[in-house]
């Protein structure tokens, strides 16, 4: 199976073709992409479980990145530390078996290199030049919305537990066609 | 291939550890490791090593920036770009800076001793 067969099978076998007429263009492409990389460099075997959007969110540990330009966007990686110390070790195959920081380095690493080639496929596709700040990792944040805004929560069911990713696109349109 | 001083910057531990640990693999023992442009334009000041491996999106100092930095102190200095933020806007800033080359991360090991190799003085 090839790669793009493996994220449209992971993506039909989810709720993701009934919420996507309530997203954007721009978090649409990001889910896609995601599902294509977790696949890619951490795990081929992972259910994508219900997408939902919500005004507020706290998350545990910030472990985030902002992606710049226009549109621009929140977005971070959340869940239990025991799964996420799993998920950094899947990735980065460092012997990681605490919730220390490299785990957290792992994880925003991880953020970094997913978000690093989502713009450059929107950069390729000539649909938008966006830019990334540095990853930040502090301690738990709460996350709210504007007025117009949603927060995407991106489930994604492993062997060892669920890891949510966030998506806060930040209000402001773009049409990918 | 001892005396090649190479200097790998970038804000990921993971990432330095990677890439140092494929440059020991292609022979370079002689790696020094910085965490943003900051310390990448200083080191280089005191080390003048024959490559600079910089990422681009760091704290501190991006690696643009320390690029521009670093050929003003010294315009034949070797930099090469690892990133992933490869996007059309960044090549050309990247270029514009004065590197001479850009790897697009995650890092494939056969193209950074392509780019090495090509890019060593001979």
């Amino acid at each position: 199976m090839t790669n793009d067969e493996l994220t449209l099978n992971i993506l039909s076998n989810s709720n993701y073709a009934e919420i996507s007429d309530s997203l954007t263009a721009f978090v649409k492409a990001y889910i896609e992409k995601l599902i294509e990389d977790v696949s890619l460099y951490v795990d081929s075997s992972i259910i994508l479980c219900t997408i939902e959007t919500v005004d507020t969110y706290r998350a545990g540990h910030e472990l985030s990145q902002d992606i710049t330009g226009v549109p621009s966007a929140y977005s971070a990686i959340d869940g239990d530390p025991a799964v996420l110390t799993h998920f950094a070790e899947q990735y980065a195959k460092l012997g990681i078996d605490s919730f220390d920081d490299l785990c957290k380095e792992a994880i925003v690493d991880f953020l970094n290199l997913h978000n690093g080639l989502f713009i450059v496929l929107l950069s390729k596709l000539n649909v938008c030049e966006l830019s990334l700040n540095a990853p930040k990792n502090t301690e738990s944040i709460n996350l709210t919305t504007d007025v117009n805004g949603k927060i995407t929560i991106i489930p994604i069911k492993f062997s060892f537990g669920i890891v949510k990713f966030l998506l806060y696109e930040l209000p402001g349109s773009m049409d990918i066609g | 291939m001892s005396d090649i001083k190479l200097l790998v910057c970038d804000d990921s531990i993971l990432a330095r550890k990677s890439m140092t640990g494929m440059l020991n693999s292609f022979g370079y023992e002689n790696v020094i490791e910085v965490s943003n442009g900051e310390d990448a334009v200083n080191k280089y000041k005191e080390e003048k090593p024959d490559i600079v491996f910089l990422d681009i999106v760091m704290p501190v100092k991006d690696g643009i920036t320390a690029t521009k930095e670093i050929i003003e102190f010294d315009p034949h200095a070797v930099i090469i770009v690892i990133s992933s933020v490869g996007t059309q806007t960044h090549l050309r800033e990247v270029i514009k800076a004065g590197a001479r080359d850009f790897i697009q991360k995650p890092v494939d090991a056969e193209l950074l001793k392509q780019v090495l190799d090509h890019n060593l003085p001979s």
